[in-house]
Parts: C-alpha cells; sequence; structure tokens
C-alpha cells in the first residue's frame, strides 16, 4: 500500500488512527504492530512472513547479545552472535537483491547462460533489515539495551510510516518513545500539515515531473534540450518523490507521537557535493558513517586506507540503490567526487560567490542520469545526447511543448526545493508576531489561511487520485 | 480552545466527513462521462489476496468508487490547466472552445499496418471484380485546431502518404470541405448535418446525383462527447441532430451481427452511453441500408469507421443498398463468408485517428 492511493488515505489510515487514540495507552504499540502488517500484507501478501521471521531472529539474536554483553562486553560469544546474525541478515538481503546481478555477470565473464532466477524483491527489504542490523550492532555496542518486548522491537522495526522507503530510524533514537510518548494536538497538528505537504510533493510534484520523464523516454523526437530537460527533471522528481514520503513518514510519526528525524534538508542549495551528500538521505549517510566507514577506520587511518574506505562506503551505496552497474558507477562517481573535494575543492568552494551552486547542481544532475538509466550504455548514450554528441537537433518541437507545458510545475519545484517558501512565510508571521505591533487578527488570518492552503491540497491530492494519475514510488525499489 | 486543538479538529472534520462518504456510497456500475465500467468489489479468497490480485482490484474498486468523482475529476484538470497552466489535460486540450486530443506523434507503422490491411482486402476481394474503389481520409479536429501552442502532425504529409498507401483506389479528398465547426465541440465526430456537402462530393466523384435536402431534427438531449468525459472540464454539452426526408425514411437498415433489423436512426440510443451510436447501428460490424425508391441498381460498400455512420444515411438516396464493414469489429480475412463483390462501388472511408492507431483494424 502507498501513502498517495485512496485505500490508505480513506480507509487504512482513519481506521488505524481511530484504533490508535481509542485504544489505552499500553495497546497501542500492539495497534501500530498490528496496521504495520495490514500494510505490509497488502503490498507483500507472502514476503510479510518473512519480514516476521527476521524480526523474531533479530529480537532473539538482541537478547542473546544482551545476555553476553552482561557477561563479558566484546567477548568471542558476543562477537559470534553478531557475525552470524549480520551476516544471515546480510545473506537474505543480498539473496533477494543481488542473485540475478550475479548470475548475469557471471554468465557475462564465462560466456554461459545460467538461467536468472526472477527473484521479486521483497519491497522494504533494504530499509528494515538495515534497521535491525543498527540495532543489533548497538546492542553489541552497548549504545542500547535488547529489547526484551517483541511487540515493542517488532513495532520498531515493521513501524509502517516509514517501513517501506524510509528515514532509516535508528533504534537509539525511538528506544525511549517505544516505551512511553505523549501525543499533543501541537504535535498532531505539525503531523497533519507536514503529512499533506509530503502527500502534495509526491502528487502534485513528483508524479507530474514523473510522467514528464516517461513522455521523454516514449518520444521519437528528442533533442538536446529535451535531454536536458529531462535531466532537470528527474533530479527534481526524485527529491520530491523521495522527500515528500520522507515529509509523510515524519508527520504520520509525529500523529502517533513519534519524532523521527529529518532526511532531507534542501539538497539542492549545496555548494559542495559533500554538503550535497550531508542534506540528501541524511539517515542513509548516516548509517554507512556508523555501520561501514567508522568500523572500516574512516578518516583516521593512512591516506590509502582512508581513500580504500571511502570507495567502498559509496561503492556499497551505489549498490544499496539497485543490483546494475550504473548504481556502482554512480556510487564510485560520488565516492571520487567527495575525494577530490575533500583533497583539494572544499576549501576553494567555501570562498566561491555563487558559482559552486551551479557546479554542485550540474554534477548531481548527470548523476542522477547515469542513476535512472536502465544499463550503463543508456547511461553513457543519454550524456552523450545532454553533451550534444548524440546526433540530435538541439531543439525539437516536442521539448519546447512540453517545457511549456511544465513550465509552472517545473518552477515552483525548483522554488520549492530551495528554503525561499518557508522563509517567506516565516518573515511574514514573525513581522506579524512583533511583540511591539502585533496583530492577532491578522496572526489568525494568517493561521487560517494555513488551514485552508491545507484542506485545499488535501482535496486537491484527492482529485489527482481519483483521476488515477501516474503514481509509483521510485524509493519502492530500493 | 488552543490553535492546535481547533486545527486538529477542523481538518478531522473535514477528513472525517470525506471517510465516511467513501464508507457509506453506494455503488456504480457505470461512469457516463469517463463511458467505462467502473471497477466491481474484488471478490475475497485466500488465493486471490496470496497472489495479490485482491488488494490490486480492491485499490482500483475504491478509487473508481469514490464519491462524487465526476467533481473530482475536473477539479483536477481545471487545476492542471488553469494553475499548472498546463496545455492538455489527460492529452485532450481546448481551443476555441472545441476539446481535441492531440493526434501526436505521426505513427509511420501504424499508417503503413492499415495501407497493408486495405491493400490486402483489395487484393482479396476486389482486383478481379468491375468494382470501382475510392479512399477517402476524414481529418479529426487536430486538423483544424493544430499549430502554434499544441503539438500536432504533419497532416498534409499524413493524408500524402496514406493516399500512396493505398495507390489502388481513387483518392477523394475531403478535407477541404470541412471545417472545425463541423464538429462536436466535446466530441471527435463530424456533425452529421454538416456534411452533406460532403456526401455529394464523394457521390459525384463515384458518379451518382445526390438531391441532398432533409429536413434536420435537433434532439432536447444534451450530447457529451467523449472528450468531455477524458477531459474533465467543465464544458457546456453539444446538441445532436439527424438529417431526414422521405427517401430515408423508407429505408430499411439491417444488423448482420446481431441478425436484425435496425432503426437508420436509433433515439432511444441518444439517451444512452454514446450518443453517436444512435446513428446507423452505432458498433456494429456489418450493416446495410436498403432503398427501396433508388433509381439506380447501384450498390455501396463502404469499409469504415464510426465516422460512416453518420456519413452513410445522406448516401442512401444514391444507391439501391449501401452496406458497411467495420473491419474494427469483422476481421478482414472473414469478410467473404459475408459479401460478394462484383461491380459495386467500393469505398475505404477512415479517419485520420484510426489510421494513425490502426491497431484496432483486423
Amino acid at each position: 500500500m502507498v501513502f498517495s492511493s485512496i485505500p490508505f488515505l480513506y480507509y487504512f489510515l482513519p481506521i488505524v488512527l481511530l484504533a490508535y487514540f481509542l485504544i489505552p495507552v499500553k495497546g497501542r504499540n500492539a495497534v501500530l504492530l498490528l496496521a504495520s502488517l495490514i500494510f505490509y500484507a497488502w503490498g507483500e501478501p507472502v514476503y510479510v512472513f518473512l519480514m516476521l521471521v527476521s524480526v523474531a531472529v533479530g529480537y532473539l539474536a538482541g537478547l542473546l547479545l544482551g545476555k553476553y554483553r552482561e557477561k563479558k562486553p566484546g567477548g568471542s560469544a558476543q562477537k559470534a552472535i553478531l557475525t552470524v546474525s549480520v551476516l544471515l541478515f546480510l545473506s537474505i538481503f543480498i539473496y533477494f537483491k543481488y542473485t540475478d546481478f550475479f548470475i548475469s555477470n557471471f554468465n557475462a565473464v564465462t560466456g554461459l547462460s545460467v538461467p536468472l532466477l526472477q527473484i521479486v524483491l521483497p519491497v522494504g527489504i533494504s530499509f528494515y533489515t538495515f534497521q535491525i542490523i543498527s540495532y543489533l550492532v548497538d546492542v553489541y555496542r552497548g549504545d542500547a539495551a535488547p529489547q526484551k518486548n517483541f511487540v515493542s522491537l517488532a513495532t520498531y522495526i515493521t513501524m509502517f510510516p516509514q517501513l517501506i522507503a524510509g528515514p532509516i530510524v535508528r533504534y537509539t533514537d525511538i528506544e525511549k518513545q517505544m516505551k512511553g510518548r505523549t501525543t499533543s494536538f501541537a504535535m498532531t497538528e505539525s503531523g497533519i500539515f507536514r503529512f499533506i505537504i509530503g502527500l502534495s510533493k509526491k502528487i502534485l510534484i513528483a508524479n507530474e515531473l514523473g510522467a514528464l520523464c516517461e513522455l521523454f523516454r516514449e518520444s521519437g523526437e528528442q533533442s538536446v534540450l529535451y535531454y536536458w530537460m529531462y535531466a532537470v527533471a528527474f533530479a527534481l522528481h526524485i527529491y520530491y518523490d523521495f522527500s515528500g514520503y520522507s515529509d509523510m513518514a515524519i508527520g504520520l510519526g509525529r500523529i502517533f507521537g513519534f519524532t523521527l528525524a529529518e532526511n532531507f534538508n534542501y539538497p539542492y542549495i549545496s555548494r559542495s557535493v559533500t554538503e550535497f551528500w550531508r542534506r540528501w538521505h541524511i539517515s542513509l549517510g548516516g548509517w554507512f558513517r556508523d555501520y561501514l566507514y567508522i568500523p572500516l577506520g574512516g578518516n583516521r587511518v593512512p591516506a590509502w586506507k582512508w581513500y580504500r574506505n571511502i570507495f567502498i562506503v559509496w561503492m556499497v551505496t551505489g549498490l544499496w540503490h539497485g543490483a546494475s552497474w550504473n548504481f556502482v558507477l554512480w556510487g564510485l562517481y560520488f565516492g571520487m567526487l567527495l575525494v577530490i573535494e575533500k583533497k583539494w575543492l572544499l576549501a576553494i568552494l567555501e570562498k566561491g560567490k555563487g558559482w559552486q551552486h551551479v557546479y554542485v547542481l550540474l554534477l548531481v544532475i548527470i548523476s542522477f542520469v547515469v542513476f535512472n538509466a536502465a544499463d550503463m550504455a543508456q547511461a553513457i548514450g543519454d550524456i552523450r545526447c545532454m553533451l550534444g554528441m548524440g546526433g540530435l537537433p538541439l531543439l525539437s518541437s516536442e521539448a519546447l511543448y512540453y517545457i511549456r507545458s511544465y513550465g509552472v510545475t517545473l518552477i515552483v519545484a525548483v522554488l520549492g526545493a530551495t528554503p525561499i517558501p518557508v522563509s517567506v512565510w516565516r518573515t511574514l508571521r514573525n513581522r506579524l508576531q512583533n511583540k511591539k505591533n502585533e496583530n492577532k487578527v491578522s496572526l489568525l488570518a494568517l493561521h487560517g489561511l494555513k488551514i485552508a492552503g491545507a484542506v485545499f491540497l488535501l482535496l486537491l491530492c484527492t482529485a489527482y487520485l481519483v483521476d488515477g494519475s501516474f503514481n509509483p514510488f521510485l524509493y519502492f525499489r530500493f | 480552545m488552543n490553535k492546535s486543538k481547533g486545527t486538529v479538529i477542523a481538518i478531522g472534520m473535514i477528513y472525517g466527513m470525506l471517510t465516511l462518504s467513501c464508507f457509506l456510497k453506494k455503488e456504480e456500475e457505470y461512469s457516463f462521462s469517463e463511458r467505462r465500467k467502473l471497477a466491481e468489489k474484488p471478490s475475497f479468497s485466500a488465493e486471490s489476496v496470496l497472489s495479490g490480485s485482491y488488494m490490486k482490484q480492491a485499490e482500483e474498486y475504491v478509487t473508481d468508487q469514490f464519491p462524487g468523482r465526476d467533481l473530482w475529476r475536473g477539479l483536477k484538470a481545471g487545476f492542471t490547466l488553469n494553475v499548472m497552466q498546463k496545455s492538455d489535460t489527460n492529452g485532450i486540450y481546448e481551443k476555441d472552445g472545441y476539446l481535441c486530443s492531440m493526434e501526436y506523434p505521426m505513427d509511420k507503422d501504424s499508417m503503413e499496418r492499415a495501407g497493408t490491411i486495405f491493400t490486402g482486402i483489395y487484393d482479396k476481394y476486389l482486383k478481379e471484380t468491375k468494382t470501382n474503389v475510392y479512399f477517402s481520409i476524414i481529418p479529426d479536429k487536430g486538423y483544424f485546431l493544430s499549430g502554434g501552442k499544441y503539438l500536432s502532425m504533419d497532416y498534409e504529409y499524413f493524408l500524402k502518404e496514406m493516399y500512396a498507401q493505398a495507390d489502388f483506389a481513387e483518392s477523394i479528398p475531403i478535407h477541404e470541405l470541412l471545417q472545425l465547426s463541423d464538429y462536436y465541440r466535446t466530441d471527435t465526430h463530424w456533425k452529421q448535418e454538416q456534411i452533406t456537402d460532403v456526401a455529394e462530393k464523394l457521390a459525384e466523384v463515384m458518379g451518382t446525383k445526390l438531391a441532398g435536402e432533409y429536413e434536420t431534427r435537433t434532439l432536447k438531449i444534451p450530447f457529451y462527447g467523449v472528450y468531455y468525459g477524458q477531459a474533465a472540464l467543465p464544458t457546456a454539452p453539444d446538441e445532436i441532430s439527424y438529417c431526414t426526408n422521405e427517401v430515408l425514411e423508407k429505408c430499411k437498415a439491417f444488423d448482420f451481427e446481431n441478425n436484425r433489423e435496425i432503426p437508420i436512426y436509433d433515439i432511444s440510443k441518444a439517451d444512452g452511453r454514446d450518443p453517436y451510436e444512435m446513428f446507423f447501428g452505432g458498433n456494429i460490424s456489418l450493416a446495410t441500408i436498403e432503398n427501396p425508391s433508388a433509381n439506380t441498381d447501384k450498390e455501396l460498400v463502404v469499409f469504415g469507421d464510426s465516422f460512416a455512420r453518420s456519413l452513410l444515411p445522406l448516401m442512401a438516396e444514391g444507391y439501391t443498398k449501401i452496406t458497411l464493414i467495420d473491419i474494427r469489429y469483422l476481421p478482414s480475412a472473414y469478410i467473404g463468408s459475408y459479401m460478394t463483390f462484383s461491380n459495386q462501388d467500393v469505398l475505404f472511408l477512415y479517419s485520420t485517428s484510426v489510421l494513425n492507431n490502426s491497431i484496432t483494424l483486423k
């Protein structure tokens, strides 16, 4: 089930909300767990059992890790349990996600034709596997106590707001909230607004830009301009798709009384690629930093090892996004850029007067062209065409038509990817809140406007859904 | 009451009402504006749940059955065109008060396919006979509305190429006789009362003269054409009219698909799912009009689409019998079982929309 669907918005969610708030506080985790299992089973009726087994194994491994930690922290028993359990989870993950990738590469190298297994990737496995591993590592390290309540641990891992597309929630961030959390009207209000903003980002912008990208791919009249329009549209599409989902997850979390960590912070205003990755998919970057980069030695090692660590982390980051060489190239591309920046460019970029934004945007846009390609050949072909090396005309009537037709959407998307709208809103509110000149009526009107805006957006999103618009979630495939 | 509580209650009430209306709404079977059957409630079984088909069907069901479906679709279309300034909605644009589908891009494979099918019919059934074969193409509204802002194919090239594909037939260009006002504003088709000159031109080239005097009767039923539903824009309906005279009133029409006599104009269908089906039987594969008062023994066989259905009654006067074969419903390979070709006039009459999407031709 996806958030941006009629069944979720007008059937599943209201029933869950009603049950959640009517039931005594003690039973709320159980309600969330049940709801999450139904939510997941709706899309993955068979793999829900795989997820439940993963949770059970994670629960038992956590208990064992805790038990042996009490006896001897970091002892061989604890190490063995962690190694076995992490390897088990990684094996399941690798089996589902990479088996066919390995087979096709094996075939390519050996010239054999071992048949592909055509394994269907369970939705959200990349997210919940990482959550379980982070929990086990945290218990091993002593950063978290093992969760003795199965329902609480299962609720943490399967919690539907973030189950299938993140953000990747750390157990340490949510441990206390699992035991007890308070809900308030202020938190619910902010959750509602955040959810509606995320829903609007997804439906009104991401889906529209996604449709534009599809039109480009189906077109028989391509041009250099059309390629650039596609590249820009896709970079915005993936941002709105993924950040919209994260907004919805964070908003739902707040409604249920959780504070989930932010996952995006206006990445397209970055002045370096290094900064971009501090603002883009923050929870994934943090996960790789804490559970892979630092265990490898981080930057406190000889230079060659440091570079090795960076490239390992970015190759794995690429592979995490998909079992294909273009994802590996995409990860290594960022690894290389980060090394170049750390070694030479960061100091220059910090002194730049605006051009660094162009530098970042250009590199990121090109990276997403590689990211979205079906394979390496298409990735190279797309970039060649963007650079005018594809023998295509500069302009085409189709490109001009769609630029005109999607012009407002693109402008809104570009503006919305910057802090400008939020800062305008805050400035307006702050002026009205100025103590010397407080204008209660205007403040009330402003608040009314906010409510009306939220309701209008909800109705508009409903209208788009009823009309059956283009509506896939990009990050479901990861 | 604090501000946050007020906000939660206000939004919660609106959300609650929408939710409640979903649960209370009565199931509908058909969407008249979209001209399609709405999804039915899926049957629940362990097998359908495990395969995921139950969930997929349930999602379609609740989306299709959402209360006030047309209103929501209108809101989306209005917002898309007026606020987001998109040039089209679901591939339909509005220009000069007319709704039009973007016939783009030109599909050369489709044109070739249509040409191959027509040539196959000629070679199999007509080549060795004394039939006189003609070909005429009806431009869609895009021919008149295209240019400037909207994407459109190169119609002149399309017509030239398509006529060349059927070089066994004498071409009868009719696009010069047509103008935008000859078409319904909300539908793809032409208006019968506006195309008497087209009928006369076709008859003239085929060696027949039509008096072309008709009484035009306008129905008091609003006609919401196919683009109305697709665009979901708040557009005023068209009027639907038909032409009749003494000769036509004596004519008999027969539907060979269902083996029954049919009225040339079935007024009851004008109030149905597709009002345009009132013309000459609607979407049936094989039908005839016989004219007992004809002063000639000439017969006409037309391979055509829905445009032909409103045109052919206007040509009945010039022929003793007109046969319409719609190869979208009757595969061309089987025509020989129903038709014998000898010395008839044979007209291939297709719209650019069908020729550019000829996958429907069999």
